[in-house]
């Protein structure tokens, strides 16, 4: 991968007269060069900051991208039933392969939201699940209190309806 | 809750992927530039000798930039360069002294140029009235001995800005090994089209639907969490490189912090 600060010179060859030469080149500007880093930097002090709902963060971003963190997303008033289908599956497929139990119980208190979502928000019922295992699932999201109050919300509306 | 959703059929998956984005055939640059490289460095060799060609190929951007921005011509501003990596990280064994209880190397760094400009360019302009060969001289005729110290931090911020730039540099050709070595080339490829590209570069994003149809996949999830993956295992590398340059002390974020804020108030 090629990244936008080829940096001028080399240190193996003292530069030549000519102009031409890498060494003696003239540095880019470094507006340019530097042009977004700072979104890269931003990813990863996100991630140092709270490593367990990062990633859950950012997945949600990548499906609606204007929601601010998953539970927006997922609660929100703009998600599609489409965006709520494509986030119940990115969920389920990062409490699969989640970095940690932390981000495993995140993802999957997110992908019974996204269910719930779909129940409550559109009628739609987007889970082969059986309804006993969806209540449960629902119940559990619904006393978690580590989960923001939209999700526990969702779930509660959602217990009735299934 | 059981799963619901088949998991994406591989198929052809490694001849598309090759296809898409071919295998890199850079070598193992100088991606574990830490402290025990440094160590590495300071000794001697034909292991040491690589390492500190390792260490200069990975620094002489931030150091010849910050020699350029204190105003020197480019093929001076080279020689300054080459001459410290000559002088001060060889001949001053500055490696050897390295020392990660003293903080951070980039702040280690820097300093040793500022320093050796310094004192190089002083001593240019004290023999300057009887050369022995040539003249020395700046861009603009200025010199950084008498040079306004706004200028020297200007070129000091220019340092650190190339600093970062490498530093994401090196994390994202790390990375990108690292996702290929463990069969996640389509993290990498759905990462890279998705989200890096379009950060750096100003790309244009891949649509998702067809991130779907190129590698295969069922659905926008994912292909959304395939992005996801690629991005964790670029951030893992980054903050592994920010921490490499750090002392036991140094607080990690703090660094990111001024790392982004060196590039994005460029001077």
């Amino acid at each position: 991968m090629r990244l936008p600060v080829d940096s001028s010179g080399s240190p193996n060859h003292r530069p030549k007269s000519s102009s031409r030469s890498r060494g003696a080149s003239q540095p880019k500007d470094i507006n340019e060069e530097t042009r977004g880093i700072h979104g890269a930097f931003q990813w990863a002090l996100d991630a140092n900051a709270d490593p367990s709902r990062t990633a859950a963060d950012w997945l949600a971003r990548e499906i609606v991208p204007l929601a601010h963190d998953a539970a927006s997303a997922v609660a929100g008033a703009q998600s599609t039933l489409e965006q709520i289908i494509a986030l119940k599956v990115a969920f389920k497929a990062l409490r699969t392969g989640a970095a940690s139990t932390a981000e495993r119980n995140r993802a999957a208190r997110l992908y019974a939201a996204t269910i719930a979502a779909g129940l409550v928000r559109f009628g739609v019922k987007i889970s082969r699940q059986s309804d006993a295992v969806l209540r449960k699932a629902f119940q559990s999201l619904r006393d978690d209190t580590s989960c923001e109050e939209s999700l526990r919300d969702l779930a509660t509306v959602a217990i009735s309806r299934c | 809750m059981a799963p619901s959703d088949p998991p994406p059929k591989p198929g052809s998956i490694r001849k598309r992927v090759d296809k898409i984005a071919p295998p890199i055939d850079a070598p193992a640059s100088a991606s574990a530039t830490d402290w025990s490289l440094l160590r590495e460095a300071s000794g001697k060799g034909p292991k040491a000798s690589a390492s500190r060609e390792a260490v200069a190929k990975r620094y002489w951007g931030a150091v010849f930039a910050f020699v350029r921005a204190t105003g020197q011509t480019p093929e001076r501003a080279a020689d300054l360069a080459q001459g410290f990596f000559a002088d001060v990280l060889i001949g001053r064994a500055l490696l050897a002294s390295a020392d990660a209880k003293r903080g951070r190397f980039r702040s280690l760094l820097r300093q040793a140029v500022v320093n050796y400009v310094r004192d190089r360019v002083r001593y240019d302009k004290s023999t300057k009235r009887t050369p022995k060969v040539g003249t020395v001289s700046t861009r603009d005729g200025a010199s950084l001995d008498g040079l306004a110290a706004s200028r020297t931090a200007a070129a000091e911020h220019v340092f650190d800005a190339h600093w970062a730039a490498q530093v994401v540099r090196v994390a994202g050709e790390r990375a990108e090994r690292r996702c290929r070595r463990d069969g996640r080339e389509m993290a990498w490829i759905a990462f890279q089209q998705r989200t890096l590209r379009p950060q750096l570069f100003g790309d244009a994003p891949v649509p998702y639907a067809d991130l779907v149809a190129t590698l295969g996949l069922e659905s926008i999830g994912q292909a959304a969490h395939l992005a996801i993956v690629g991005r964790r295992v670029f951030v893992e590398e980054l903050l592994e490189e920010v921490r490499a340059t750090l002392g036991p002390e140094e607080n990690v974020a703090d660094e990111l912090r001024e790392l982004i804020a060196a590039v994005e108030h460029p001077r």
